[in-house]
């Protein structure tokens, strides 16, 4: 009996014990394979419509609030940690534009969430406070206690929805991780995901909204893996009767792209590229041709906001992303899809919001099915 | 090299933070291995450990202690002079100085090993740590400590908030170089367990009045099991307990400590 009693008393002990070291802060965080998303709410909700025929969809990658600012780590510069000042001017440049298009449902990417590079300010939180979006969720692409490069520091960047209408379940769906990278780089970096969130959108009894943010300098075959998984969730949708719309940062151009290589215009002053004795031949994140097809299944079996045809006639007209922040974009890597057609016109890249991210939003309007 | 030599810097830099200023050290009895109370090391004798400070009695009432290998990166230096005996306790101060310029300039850098963003300049700064100590004895062979320490910073101008280290034990202790002053206080048990094991539970405030309310408080808790081979060395193996108020929000974290330690009589 007493030798019971003491089993139990030390089972207790190291219950509790394994519970306060679960209970603390790891240094970087992994992820499962499906975890829940972060649900956020808006301190004061505005009202949405009870129904709706059409609804506004937008995609955004709005790199971390940082607008234009020569970040090291994307656009050859040479800042790491902005100012408080700073990134609240950005974000009141984006609530600005979120405010002037009234999406229904905002896709997010590179959204930082008490980061040091972002004065440690919820992005999220801070979006959802100051327009008239009601409801959002984040799941992490890039969280570690601190990143010892560079002076980085914490960091916590990812992916989020946001929504009129409240959002009844969200899920963090794990993506391959680069295979080109060594261990310690790896261990300290971004984890790319797809949010998957359930809103109770009037009119549907299930719809889902699907973010999604593809690696940007893999050199392997990760980004098309990537891609692969983010089309067999949509289609575990279709096959089972859901309707939803999705998009995000995809890091691809379209199919029919005449230009695929910008190792040069986007290269900085002490790099070169395409030399004889270069090594890398081409800058990561700067040359498509190899990929140039990985987008070709989406196209086959959903339809994008931006159709094939209007892209190849115009180019230019929908250009979303370019790395010098002097230069108009020059390429198109963001999307939205959806099982059922978007209302026919209705999209717009936003390429006057160029001052407040190295993206442009895409915005589109989509008939709700009876 | 300059990567060798900066790696085990930083490892040396978290790991004596561990140790500074608590009472984590103690021997098949206190008096052995006094460091860290109001007990100084008797005359000639040195001590030294692998993450802690070589220390040196100098004398009845005076001890010498500094990091020699951290020395060339932040240089340190502190003193322990015992006071005497005020009612049934053992009081001694404890005065350091240090230099934490030179580390934070060599983790301001780009690439792996950069803690700090090297677009910042980092100003002279000069850290100074003022403790005083009381010790008893409780149940014949344990001993209490209380502390209350009073840090602040001087520099040669203003040191950029962005600039901190939100890592624990290391954030709350620079802190001072950004709020200009603030107090610890701490107290600690250690004593024998069995045969040659003895153990040390130590628990310490952070606190900086002049920091915003939400970042100028941080607890330490240690809970260290040592064994004593000889009255010339020992190791010890535990853990620290961080509470920290970071520019972020609060955190726990749980963090292992390990250590091994020499003492002589030169």
């Amino acid at each position: 009996m007493q030798q019971k009693v003491k089993c139990k008393k030390r089972h207790a002990l190291v219950t509790l014990m394994f519970l306060f070291i679960l209970s603390c802060d790891p240094l970087v965080t992994t992820f499962d394979d499906i975890e829940d998303g972060k649900l956020y709410t808006a301190k004061t909700k505005h009202p949405a419509q009870a129904s709706v025929d059409t609804i506004c969809v937008m995609t955004w990658n709005i790199r971390y609030g940082a607008g234009l600012l020569p970040w090291f780590g994307d656009s050859n510069g040479n800042r790491v940690i902005f100012t408080e000042d700073e990134v609240y001017h950005n974000l009141k440049g984006i609530a600005a534009k979120i405010e002037d298009v009234r999406p229904d449902i905002l896709l997010v990417q590179e959204i930082d969430v008490q980061s040091k590079r972002t004065a440690y300010i919820d992005q999220l939180q801070w979006l959802l406070d100051h327009t008239y979006l009601n409801y959002g969720t984040y799941a992490s692409v890039w969280k570690a206690q601190i990143v010892p490069s560079d002076g980085l520091g914490r960091l916590d960047m990812g992916n989020a929805i946001l929504s009129r209408w409240p959002i009844t379940y969200a899920e963090r769906i794990k993506l391959p991780q680069r295979g080109d990278q060594d261990a310690l780089t790896k261990y300290f970096y971004l984890r790319r995901n797809i949010l998957k969130a359930k809103i109770a959108l009037p009119g549907l009894d299930e719809f889902y909204v699907l973010d999604f943010h593809a690696s940007a300098f893999s050199t392997d075959d990760t980004k098309k893996r990537q891609i692969d998984l983010f089309k067999a969730e949509l289609d575990k949708l279709v096959a089972q009767g859901i309707h939803f719309v999705s998009g995000g940062d995809f890091n691809s151009l379209p199919v029919n792209a005449t230009r695929v290589d910008f190792c040069l215009s986007d290269k900085d002053d002490d790099e070169s590229f395409h030399g004889p004795n270069d090594n890398p031949q081409h800058k990561e994140g700067s040359w498509y041709e190899n990929e140039i097809t990985w987008m070709q299944s989406l196209y086959d079996s959903y339809t994008p906001a931006v159709s094939l045809e209007d892209y190849g006639a115009n180019e230019s007209f929908y250009f979303t992303h370019a790395v010098d922040a002097t230069i108009p974009y020059d390429r198109k890597l963001d999307y939205l899809w959806a099982k059922v057609p978007w209302v026919a016109g209705s999209d717009s890249t936003h390429q006057d919001a160029r001052l407040l991210s190295d993206h442009a939003p895409l915005s589109v309007e989509w008939e709700v099915p009876k | 090299m300059k990567k060798l030599i900066l790696i085990f810097s930083i490892i040396f830099f978290v790991f004596s933070g561990f140790s500074a200023f608590a009472n984590d050290k103690t021997g098949s009895s206190w008096q052995t291995w006094p460091t860290g109370s109001a007990y100084l090391l008797p005359p000639h004798r040195i001590e030294i450990g692998l993450f802690q400070p070589l220390r040196y009695g100098f004398s009845e009432s005076l001890e010498f202690s500094t990091h020699p290998l951290l020395f060339f990166v932040i240089p340190n230096f502190d003193v322990k002079w015992a006071h005497g005996e005020m009612g049934g306790f053992t009081i001694t101060s404890a005065h350091g100085i240090t230099y934490p310029s030179l580390l934070m300039d060599l983790v301001s850098k780009e690439g792996i090993g950069g803690l700090i963003s090297p677009e910042f300049d980092i100003p002279h700064i000069l850290s100074f740590q003022n403790a005083l100590l009381a010790s008893r004895v409780l149940f014949d062979d344990h001993l209490f400590t209380g502390k209350l320490a009073l840090n602040f910073a001087v520099k040669s101008e203003k040191l950029d908030s962005r600039t901190t280290i939100d890592l624990p034990v290391t954030y709350p202790r620079m802190s001072v170089y950004y709020h200009d002053f603030g107090f610890r206080v701490g107290m600690d048990m250690k004593g024998p367990l069995f045969r040659r094991f003895c153990y040390v539970f130590n628990g310490e405030l952070f606190y900086y009045p002049t920091a915003e309310t939400d970042i100028n408080s941080a607890f330490e808790h240690k809970g260290l099991l040592y064994w004593n081979k000889s009255s010339k060395f020992q190791i010890c193996a535990g853990y620290l307990l961080s509470y920290c108020e970071y520019p972020f929000g609060t955190q726990w974290h749980l963090l292992p400590l390990l250590d091994a330690q020499w003492s002589w009589t030169w």
